[in-house]
């Protein structure tokens, strides 16, 4: 790599993890995180997947500011005032990451798949939560279905539901000039991003932990496990696919 | 520290985008530092440091468009009924460019005259890619050039 473009990766990503630190959307531990993890992507894979990456980010930080007030006003607002830390960009990061990391060793087309789709997935299920939250009412996502408040564990919405389409499509949209994406094959992360959207909010409602209910998976696991497992899932085909 | 708080958005405080900078100075310095970045990127780009297809000049196919930089030097046309198919595609001027760690000889047709040693970005696409008419252990590719461009800087 030549010196030069990686001074562009090093200033890139040092005004971003800046500016996200200056706008409290990440705390000053999990702006470095955010530096590290984008360092990796881009090294590993190229700058262009890195910027896919930021797309999120810049989307995430605008759906948590979204009517703050009137999230706040429901008790439905990201804790912090939506300020995020190290615990919570690795949960959104890692599986991206790690699907950068494997254009080292299996087929860079099923590698660009498989990130594509992780950054789906996150971007769908942000904008799931933040602009879910906004909707004037909303149904457990497993049976018996019951209404739930806005913004609780597991509860779906059809406000949020548009929203995290639009965004896994969105992606997977920018992912096909972005990684070199045929356009053909674009469906593939949009379905599968927004299909880790519904696990979220399935994995939610049955096994993430909450005040009411004492159980083995924190919000950062579900948030993981929901782009990590359609991510490797698409890898895996595309992989043997070829 | 100084906040100072922003709302974005048309529809009034309880549904706008509510921003609020930490440190205003060091919010001007990351708008700074992307605004270096994307400055850095834009002339690296046009000065042919990144974003060049030399690497796949190897298998590309006759018609591909494609974008290398090198040196232009003076190109003889050459006589022999060998050359006779090649010279058929060059124009009035052409220069043999010189790229590192290519294992072919490559001709510029198209382009204007009094650049030679020059060095330049050439984007166009490849007329002939096949053996060399002069050798035939060796490779020719000939580029019908579309447009030419000098670096800002010598990298």
């Amino acid at each position: 790599m030549s010196p030069w473009w990686l001074a562009v990766i090093l200033l890139g990503l040092a005004g971003l993890s800046l500016l996200a630190w200056s706008v409290r959307a990440l705390d000053a531990p999990g702006a470095i995180t955010a530096f590290l993890l984008g360092l990796v992507v881009a090294l590993v894979a190229d700058l262009k997947w890195l910027i896919l990456m930021t797309m999120f980010t810049v989307v995430s930080v605008a759906a948590t500011r979204l009517g703050m007030a009137r999230k706040a006003a429901k008790r439905a607002a990201e804790s912090r005032g939506g300020e995020r830390g190290v615990r919570n960009v690795v949960a959104n990061g890692l599986a991206a990451a790690l699907a950068a990391g494997a254009v080292l060793f299996l087929e860079p087309e099923a590698a660009a798949l498989a990130f594509a789709t992780a950054v789906a997935a996150t971007t769908a299920d942000t904008l799931a939560s933040e602009v879910g939250a906004l909707a004037p009412r909303a149904r457990l996502i497993v049976p018996p279905f019951t209404r739930v408040p806005p913004g609780q564990n597991g509860g779906i919405s059809w406000l949020g539901q548009a929203a995290a389409l639009a965004g896994a499509v969105g992606i997977a949209a920018a992912a096909a000039p972005l990684l070199g994406l045929a356009w053909g094959l674009v469906w593939i992360p949009a379905i599968a991003g927004f299909a880790g959207c519904q696990l979220d909010s399935v994995l939610g409602a049955t096994l993430e932990r909450d005040p009411l209910y004492d159980r083995p998976l924190t919000k950062e696991d579900v948030n993981f496990l929901a782009s990590a497992i359609p991510a490797f899932i698409v890898l895996a085909i595309a992989q043997i696919a070829g | 520290m100084r906040n100072r708080t922003k709302k974005l958005g048309a529809s009034g405080p309880s549904s706008g985008v509510d921003m609020e900078v930490r440190n205003l100075p060091l919010f001007v310095a990351s708008l700074l530092l992307l605004t270096a970045a994307t400055s850095l990127a834009a002339v690296l780009i046009h000065d042919g440091e990144v974003g060049t297809d030399e690497a796949k000049l190897g298998y590309a196919d006759e018609g591909d468009s494609v974008k290398v930089k090198g040196t232009l030097t003076p190109f003889e046309a050459a006589t022999g009924s060998s050359w006779g198919d090649v010279l058929a595609m060059l124009h009035h001027t052409t220069y043999r460019l010189m790229l590192p760690d290519l294992d072919a000889e490559v001709l510029v047709t198209g382009l204007v005259e009094g650049l030679d040693a020059e060095s330049v970005i050439v984007e166009g696409a490849i007329v002939y890619n096949g053996p060399h008419p002069s050798d035939v252990a060796a490779h020719l590719l000939v580029l019908d050039a579309n447009t030419v461009t000098s670096p800002f800087f010598d990298w």
